[in-house]
């Protein structure tokens, strides 16, 4: 047998998603790739999943044959590899940075300050552009607000939505409880879906109308509006409601733990998908498809259509095996997609999905 | 526009509705619970002003407090003294007698029997050792003047040993030498009802406003009733007190000698001088001690003219001239200064020249027209001043070196001739050097705090751990700094929990009574030290004293004949009466407010020829100085380029071991601070709240910064109440060379941005 | 958060409506303040999580450190003197005010106020009295022993 090849985030007790994996063996060992390789050959077996496979691989040069002979899992690329292992502890030290800024203040660290909103890391600021959005009702705002929309908008139009998965504190306690949920009670199995997830477009619209109503509201009323609706927000600044006190503490975590339990209860990840705070970095990660994104290369992909791991492994259930990948204004590069493709991969080419500037 | 109005005014109504609402409810409420059975007449616990309170007790309780009517702050107090009843109700106090086995070892409780036996057992045991001079009295301004009788007579007659001193040489040594060498006698002849007649006040070195309010106000409602009034303030801060000045002078620190030479210059040269007075009542010293003339004055003032002093003291000449005519020209003119002019290296010599300007003008001995100098603490004029409580006199204004003075208390405390000894004892800064030397063994200290209040604390600390000492700390309040180091503590009662008499600043005795009873096991100081006296071996006959009262009529006996004669102060009297200013000699004299002064002075034969009469001098007359200005024992060099001073606050009295106590008043100020100017805060690259490291010779320090023009430009000042920044540390420890009072206002420092 | 009041916002704050229009609760001001005076309003309505001072809590003491943090101009930023931080004013229930009352004098908040003798003077050397200098930082509310003044927001 090959080397057990364990990556960094099986490790992290099973916070991989695994949708077809039973969560006794999310530990990676061959034998398991080796039971879902075979689960997914039977798989094959249906017209339907024989036409799915056609249209999957089209101008694929990998065969079902050349996956028989070579089933070890593969590490992932260098990069890829990292990329994965660093963005949980990213993610923990920024919800930890925010919890503990009032204190680190008072140690005299004062590099950074404020909030998702805004934000001033050693003096380049950065800032929410929907609350610049918001703000601009209120007259022109300072340029520094500006520049720091900018930047936030520049970089979701090069590295995708890169907030809402290495920084948002939400989109970290939603992961956790969506893998938790997965763990504990992992869903029945249900059938594959026919065609690729296209309810991202839905969302897209939702949370574009959200943003757009929201921004109508604030003009209205005079406030930000959608400010008082923003996880993000809401947590980064926890740690200075929690100087006022319990009971602002509770106030402050009432909709996040809301929120939070009825993802739990569905199963789904509700809110990220419809975040007004997103729109502005789903519409600029969607202007452009040479940023940085999970590419999928077709000439490698040898699953089979109805065993999709890497739209099984996706929390946001997106639609991976693309031309371009998932939608860039939908996926959160979280990287998911990529590990669940690296174990399943058995290419000798090596594997369909990666990150990186390249699109194929 | 129109709506933020609206918003304002509903704002308004709701703020009304709000204080409405609550003031009567809180008036009630304290109706309700507060309302006292009965009002026992004290006098304040906090500075030298000496107000008059009554304290309302409930249940054996003190639960309110108002100003005395009848005193001379006429029902009014100063915030720090309406406060004082949290103070007294404090449950953070020394309770009990608590050991230290050894320097090492945390305070563990004791009881009073074995405190005293192991107490008077190391004293009899240093003085059988090494000798009487191997024990000291360390006291304080705020003892009853009874406490500080009984340690002054157990420690110069019993223990045969002058190391008696006390934290007055710290505060107001340099007055008393200012006046002895002046006048002959100790103590000012005005009294605070001159503050009603002046028309012209010179405030020299004195932040009368913060640091005696009531008096302050005194003034302030003078000069608001008479607007003609002038107000002269000559202090290197703007502080409140010259906000009310007609004229500030923002003199460089260190300088005051010079201002104060060219004023008598201006004064002479505009002829604004009296002859008349000073021909008859006036004698010139030159530098060397010798009579001069008036012609040798002149000669000498000629190196202060007004163009020279000017670039001395870093102002323009026009506020000389101003500030000397204005002062010569009024009707009645009144001095007031404090430790701006006392806590110097030239301190006495400062002194000297506040009296020279009011024995050229002739501004003395008459309603209105005197030289005042205000006091920091309640019983420092009344106790250790007049008891004689320091190192180098003795009781009623006796000298330790003069044979016939010493006769005398030897007779009067009935013993054998020879007993009192001749040599003057250590003065505060040099006792603490023998502590630390080991010289001194053994040592008391009482109701002061040393370890926070003395200048170059580091070498003081140092000395205080010399474990070859026994420090007895007589302190009420267990967060002393001082308890750090004591090896026995003995637990006092405190202010109206015992009766005693305060003597201020004016001369005025007044007697508080006691209204509380003690904590559990705090025994009045008084008992504690007869009770130490007999156990140590002291003569029982020597502290014969059943109480406070009996030592006062003791000590009414030793001052009866002498120029402090108060004989007619008797207990019963002063519980009557809100204070008496001696001279009284008998029981039916009003008390004097014009001391030298024909038919108000009763020490002043009514058939003497002149209306002045300075009787403590030989000849009868008063002395002018001819002190040469010289600067402060560390100027501003290259190397620590600022001024640094030390100053109060008016929130706190200081140590802060009372005023800490309430919550109100750590509110306003909770922690020590460093004042600077604006200019000198920029150079440095300093915001406001910035942490700033104050480096001297000494010591640094790191204290948040307040930048404000209250200080002049090269000068930055810290207050020194804060037991967590012992600010004092940066201070240095050289002393006036006559009063050998520390200079705390001025030394070297530079500052950085921590 | 006491209901129906304005709260009393951070030195330089543009006036409430247009404030509440331009803060976007980022909490910049409230790591700025080294006092911890600005805190967050609590609650669910408009003034969630903006920045509010309560004096009687911790009053702001001026150091205009927080007016440029801000980077959205709902403190504005060109706001650096104490003497122009236009907060609001404070007001004095005379009634309460030792001074007025008598028999003790107290100068607290005179004493302590950021803009010693201008925004409070002392009226003849003796009662502290409140001028229009007043900028409403708070400083003598709290300190204040009676709670014997209250700080209004008002522009000026």
């Amino acid at each position: 047998m090959p080397m057990p090849t364990t990556t960094f985030t099986e490790n992290m007790a099973g916070l991989l998603p695994e949708h077809s994996i039973p969560p006794e063996r999310t530990v990676s060992c061959p034998s398991a790739f080796a039971a879902a390789a075979a689960a997914a050959m039977e798989a094959q077996s249906s017209p339907k999943a024989e036409e799915a496979r056609a249209e999957a691989s089209r101008g694929a040069t990998a065969t079902t044959e050349q996956r028989h002979h070579s089933p070890a899992p593969r590490p992932l690329p260098f990069g890829n590899r990292w990329y994965v292992r660093l963005r949980r502890p990213v993610q923990c030290s920024v919800f930890m940075l925010f919890l503990l800024l009032p204190w680190l203040h008072s140690q005299g660290f004062v590099g950074i300050s404020g909030s998702l909103y805004a934000l001033n890391v050693f003096n380049v600021p950065f800032a929410d552009p929907v609350s610049a959005m918001q703000a601009l009702l209120g007259g022109l705002v300072p340029f520094s607000l500006w520049a720091g929309a900018g930047i936030v908008l520049l970089l979701a139009l090069l590295f995708g939505r890169v907030f809402c998965g290495w920084l948002c504190p939400f989109g970290l306690l939603s992961e956790v409880a969506h893998t938790l949920r997965r763990r504990f009670a992992p869903p029945k199995a249900t059938p594959p879906a026919s065609s690729p997830p296209t309810a991202y477009r839905q969302w897209f619209r939702v949370r574009t109308g959200l943003c757009l109503l929201g921004i109508i509201l604030a003009a209205w009323l005079g406030f930000p509006v959608l400010n008082s609706v923003s996880l993000p927000g809401e947590l980064s600044l926890l740690s200075l409601q929690a100087h006022e006190g319990m009971a602002a503490v509770l106030v402050a975590l009432a909709l996040p733990v809301a929120v939070l339990l009825a993802e739990v209860l569905t199963g789904k990840r509700l809110w990220c998908r419809v975040c007004p705070q997103a729109a502005c970095l789903a519409l600029a990660a969607a202007c452009t498809q040479q940023g940085f994104g999970v590419a999928w290369n077709a000439t490698r992909c040898t699953c089979p259509r109805h065993a999709r791991m890497c739209e099984a492994a996706c929390s946001l259930q997106l639609p991976v095996r693309r031309k371009n990948g998932p939608p860039r204004s939908e996926c959160v590069q979280c990287g998911d997609c990529v590990t669940a493709c690296a174990k399943a991969c058995t290419a000798p080419q090596g594997q369909a999905l990666h990150m990186g500037f390249e699109k194929r | 526009m129109n709506s933020s109005r609206r918003e304002f005014l509903r704002n308004m109504a709701l703020a009304a509705a709000i204080a409405a609402g609550s003031g009567p409810l809180r008036a009630f409420a304290a109706s309700q619970n507060d309302s006292p059975e009965k009002w026992i007449k004290g006098v304040c616990r906090y500075c030298g002003t000496g107000c008059g309170v009554i304290v309302g007790v409930k249940n054996g309780k003190a639960v309110a407090i108002k100003g005395d009517p009848n005193n001379h702050n006429a029902g009014l107090l100063c915030l720090k003294g309406s406060l004082l009843i949290p103070v007294l109700n404090s449950p953070d106090r020394v309770t009990q007698p608590l050991y230290r086995k050894s320097k090492n070892a945390p305070l563990e409780p004791i009881s009073w029997d074995k405190a005293l036996d192991l107490m008077a057992a190391k004293f009899r045991g240093a003085i059988d050792t090494h000798g009487p001079n191997s024990v000291a009295w360390y006291g304080s301004g705020q003892c009853l003047t009874e406490e500080s009788y009984v340690a002054n007579k157990i420690f110069k007659a019993g223990f045969r040993t002058n190391n008696v001193d006390g934290n007055p040489r710290l505060c107001m040594a340099s007055a008393v030498g200012g006046y002895t060498t002046t006048f002959g006698k100790d103590e000012p002849m005005g009294s605070y009802s001159d503050i009603d007649k002046a028309t012209c006040f010179f405030i020299i070195g004195s932040n009368t406003s913060e640091a005696h309010p009531v008096l302050f106000r005194r003034i302030a409602r003078r000069k608001q009733a008479e607007p003609g009034i002038k107000v002269i303030v000559a202090d290197p801060r703007r502080t409140n007190t010259s906000r009310i000045a007609d004229l500030h002078i923002q003199f460089r620190p260190g300088t005051d000698l010079a201002l104060m030479h060219a004023m008598a210059w201006v004064i002479l040269h505009e002829e604004l001088d009296n002859p008349r007075f000073w021909n008859k009542y006036a004698t010139f010293m030159n530098l060397e001690g010798k009579p001069a003339t008036m012609e040798e004055y002149k000669a000498f003032l000629e190196d202060y003219t007004p163009a020279k002093v000017a670039a001395i003291c870093n102002i323009p000449e026009a506020q000389i001239w101003e500030a000397a005519k204005t002062f010569a020209e009024s009707t009645a003119s009144t001095s007031l200064w404090c430790m701006g002019i006392n806590q110097r290296v030239q301190g006495v010599a400062a002194n000297n020249l506040i009296h020279n300007l009011h024995l050229l003008t002739g501004h003395i001995c008459r309603p209105g027209a005197t030289p005042f100098s205000l006091t920091g603490q309640p019983n420092a004029c009344g106790g250790v001043r007049d008891g004689g409580v320091l190192s180098h006199i003795l009781p009623a204004g006796r000298s330790v070196t003069n044979p016939k003075h010493r006769e005398e208390m030897e007779t009067l405390w009935g013993v054998a001739p020879g007993t009192i000894s001749d040599k003057p004892g250590y003065h505060t800064v040099a006792m603490f050097e023998a502590l630390g030397k080991g010289d001194i063994k053994a040592m008391i200290i009482c109701e002061t705090n040393p370890a926070q209040t003395l200048p170059n604390l580091n070498k003081v600390h140092k000395a205080m751990a010399n474990p070859d000492s026994f420090i007895v700390s007589i302190e009420a309040f267990p967060d002393a700094i001082t308890l750090r180091y004591a090896d026995l503590v003995l637990a006092p009662a405190f202010w109206c929990e015992r009766d005693g008499v305060y003597g201020c600043g004016e001369r005025r005795y007044a007697l508080i009574e006691k209204a509380v009873e003690p904590p559990a096991q705090c025994r009045p100081t008084v008992n504690t030290l007869v009770e130490f006296a007999k156990r140590a071996g002291v003569d029982p006959k020597l502290v014969a004293f059943a109480n406070a009262e009996e030592v006062w009529d003791e000590w009414r006996m030793v001052a009866k004949g002498t120029t402090y004669d108060f004989y007619g102060m008797t207990r019963d009297r002063l519980r009557k009466e809100s204070g008496l200013l001696w001279p009284c000699p008998d029981e039916t004299h009003p008390g004097t407010l014009l001391r030298y002064v024909r038919g108000e002075d009763p020490l002043v034969p009514l058939d003497h020829p002149d209306k002045i009469f300075f009787y403590g001098r030989p000849d009868a007359r008063a002395v002018i100085w001819m002190r040469p200005h010289k600067g402060a024992a560390e100027e501003p060099d290259a190397e620590f380029p600022l001024y640094l001073t030390s100053m109060r606050v008016i929130d706190h009295w200081h140590t802060a071991t009372m005023t800490g106590k309430v919550p109100e008043l750590m509110r306003a100020n909770p922690h020590a601070f460093v004042e600077i100017h604006p200019e000198d805060a920029s150079t440095a690259g300093i915001a406001q709240g910035d942490s700033v490291m104050l480096e001297t010779r000494r010591d640094s320090m790191a204290l948040p910064a307040r930048i404000t023009e209250v200080c002049k430009k090269g000068l930055v000042a810290v207050p020194f109440f804060d037991p967590e920044k012992l600010v004092n540390k940066l201070f240095l420890d050289a002393t006036d060379p006559i009063s050998r009072e520390p200079e705390y206002k001025i030394c070297a420092v530079r500052i950085r941005k921590a | 958060m006491k209901p129906f009041f304005t709260p009393l916002r951070p030195p330089g704050a543009v006036a409430e409506q247009e404030f509440l229009r331009r803060c976007i609760r980022c909490g910049q001001c409230v790591h700025a303040c080294p006092w911890q005076a600005v805190r967050l309003a609590g609650g669910w309505g408009k003034t969630r999580n903006t920045p509010v001072i309560v004096p009687r809590h911790t009053p702001c003491w001026l150091c205009m450190k927080c007016p440029p943090a801000c980077p959205s101009g709902a403190l504005d930023a060109s706001v650096t003197s104490m003497e122009k931080a236009n907060m609001g004013r404070a007001i004095m229930i005379k009634d309460q005010c030792l001074n007025y009352k008598g028999g003790t004098m107290c100068w607290t908040c005179y004493d302590r106020c950021p803009l010693r003798g201008k925004a409070i003077i002392l009226e003849g050397g003796i009662l502290p009295t409140i001028t229009d200098a007043c900028v409403g930082c708070g400083v003598c509310e709290y300190v204040c022993p009676e709670k014997a003044i209250t700080t209004v927001p008002e522009k000026r």
